[in-house]
């Protein structure tokens, strides 16, 4: 991992919180224990990868319903829950509304981390592929009006005759177009272009 | 209504008219009758009044059929009488005929008959008023009986509701005691893992920091402190639940140890029919009764003999049977509980009743452990053994009744 990671614990009962917290540090993992929901909403939260271990049964509400929440807020924060009695139709709930884990008191130490391992690796590679997209994004904005005009035709396969053609112009003006995005895309060949226009979904954009 | 029952009160006119001719001609023949008894008296005394008859018999005769049968038959005896007199009257003075004096006695027979008819009359009519009132008074007895009826209908109807409302009430507090006790239960549990869940937590972190390349002692036992404080903290959970058990005996009565297991035993009876276990009862000690907390008794009951199902579940079908006794012996009453299954695990033979020892999966090992508290609140023992030739028997000796603590 090139980032370092940061657990968030929400559980009420603090003898968790410190057990999670002791063997947290045991393995070098920053984390932050919360009593309530609450006090986690209110926490300035570091710009790293993260995941939540969330605690099933709260007061003020279930971690099933604080995970619904946290989605209605945009919050793509990985969660494992843990809980004392938790049941197969509880546990299908939380997986089938995107739960990372779901471990049942009392756990493996190991299995927790595993847990916590790998969902700190799906959020960094989430934060990678968000930074990714923001990054072309940027490119493409670079890009003049023309420029996109041409790009979106391009990504189709069409040939520089048939894309002057289309847009009733030279071929040369279009060959000269292709070489700016290019440079201003950072694609290296037409194949990277269209993988770029995948991801950012410009294909099939035939004028603006 | 009204149809059938006038079709009803018109008897076949045929029959009904001869009865009203015979019934019309009875008191005419019951005159003549008279007459003629008085005729034959009048001859019989003839005798006695010689020169001067007597025509008392007639009055006699006239007045009753004028009594009994009303004015008609009266004037019919007075016409019947008035030649028969006149006769015997010539014939008891020779040579004397009809005078107009004669008149005279014709007028008496009338006027005896007039009476007799009017007093009869006089009778019909009481006897009118009081069938009339006997009348009225039937259907009042009538009312009064549908009345009754009604009443004793609405009576044995409450009587119902009321039986069916207690087997509710009964039905809802046995649902309430379930319901709390797998609240508690789970309350319990819930109690009981988190401090486990951080003692397991904790312990893995603690092997952690001894196992690190350089080994960092003192996070080693902050780790080990912490779990001694939470196992601490589950152990005070489990005596709070033996004080709870203990101090809930405040409620003692008397039982009836036989009535409570019939209970029990209606309540797994679903669950025994589904495993297709046998339950052979050897209640000896039927009307034997202990001092105690029915329901904490009755708890104690419902382990057992789950357990006993649990111990059944790996036996071929045909072959799983929990047999109940209840018996008096000089220490107490011994209730026994002996299934024959795969008996008591080995490993478990010494620690069985120990909080948090348990073979099932799923277990949290309290189930024995609060029966044999329970029990020796309640001043008995529970024991456990093996039976021949596989199996498991429970047997709790709960003191007799005013010998427990």
């Amino acid at each position: 991992m090139s980032e370092e990671g940061f657990v968030y614990v929400i559980d009420d009962d603090e003898s968790i919180r410190d057990a999670l917290a002791g063997l947290l540090r045991s393995v070098g993992l920053k984390m932050a224990g919360f009593s309530s929901t609450r006090e986690f909403l209110a926490y300035q939260r570091p710009d790293c990868p993260c995941c939540l271990v969330l605690d099933v049964r709260l007061p003020g509400g279930s971690g099933l319903e604080f995970q619904r929440e946290l989605a209605a807020m945009n919050e793509t924060v990985p969660i494992i829950f843990i809980t004392g009695h938790g049941d197969i139709p509880m546990s299908v709930r939380a997986m089938k509304a995107g739960a990372f884990e779901f471990l049942t008191k009392p756990f493996r130490d190991q299995d927790l981390l595993d847990a916590i391992q790998g969902a700190l690796t799906n959020d960094q590679r989430r934060r990678e592929q968000d930074q990714s997209i923001a990054d072309l994004k940027g490119r493409l904005a670079s890009l003049t009006d023309r420029e996109r005009q041409v790009m979106s035709i391009l990504v189709q396969g069409q040939l520089n005759k048939q894309i002057g053609a289309t847009l009733g112009t030279t071929e040369s003006t279009v060959k000269a177009h292709r070489a700016q995005i290019m440079r201003k895309m950072r694609a290296a060949t037409l194949a990277d272009l269209i993988r770029m226009a995948n991801r950012l979904q410009i294909a099939g954009e035939t004028t603006t | 209504m009204r149809g059938p029952s006038t079709v009803l009160q018109q008897p076949p006119g045929h029959e009904t008219n001869r009865r009203d001719a015979l019934s019309v001609l009875q008191p005419y023949a019951f005159a003549l009758l008279l007459v003629g008894i008085a005729l034959a008296l009048t001859l019989a005394l003839q005798h006695l009044y010689v020169g001067r008859p007597s025509f008392f018999p007639f009055f006699a005769a006239i007045a009753a059929a004028a009594w009994f049968g009303g004015k008609g038959p009266g004037y019919f005896a007075v016409a019947a009488s008035t030649p028969l007199g006149l006769y015997i009257y010539s014939a008891a003075v020779p040579g004397r005929g009809i005078a107009l004096s004669d008149l005279v006695l014709f007028l008496f027979f009338a006027s005896c008959a007039f009476v007799g008819g009017a007093l009869n009359t006089r009778r019909r009519e009481a006897e009118q008023v009081l069938r009339k009132a006997h009348g009225e008074l039937q259907a009042k007895a009538i009312q009064l009986q549908s009345v009754n009826e009604a009443l004793v209908a609405e009576m044995a109807e409450h009587a119902r509701t009321e039986a069916a409302l207690e087997t509710t009430r009964n039905e809802l507090a046995r649902a309430a005691r379930l319901t709390s006790m797998a609240e508690l239960a789970a309350s319990i549990a819930h109690e009981i893992n988190q401090p486990l869940a951080a003692v397991v937590t904790n312990a893995g972190a603690c092997v952690r920091w001894l196992n690190a390349p350089m080994p960092d002692l003192g996070e080693a036992q902050q780790a080990a402190q912490r779990v001694v404080r939470d196992a601490n903290r589950a152990g005070a959970v489990v005596a709070k639940v033996r004080t709870m058990v203990r101090s809930a005996l405040a409620e003692r009565t008397h039982i009836s140890i036989a009535a409570s297991l019939d209970e029990v035993l209606a309540l797994l009876q679903p669950e025994i029919a589904r495993q297709h276990v046998t339950i052979e009862r050897a209640i000896t000690a039927n009307l034997q009764e202990v001092s105690g907390d029915r329901v904490q008794l009755q708890q104690v009951f419902v382990n057992l003999i789950t357990n006993a199902l649990d111990a059944l579940a790996q036996s071929p079908e045909g072959d799983r049977t929990i047999r109940i006794g209840v018996e008096t012996t000089e220490s107490g009453v011994e209730i026994s509980v002996r299934d024959n299954g795969i008996g008591l695990p080995t490993e478990l033979r010494e620690t069985l009743f120990q909080s948090f020892v348990t073979n099932k999966p799923g277990g949290m090992g309290m189930g024995l452990s609060i029966c044999r508290t329970i029990v020796e609140a309640h001043g008995g023992t529970l024991t456990a053994r093996d039976v021949e030739p596989h199996g498991a028997e429970f047997c709790i000796v709960l003191p007799h009744c005013g010998e427990a603590r």
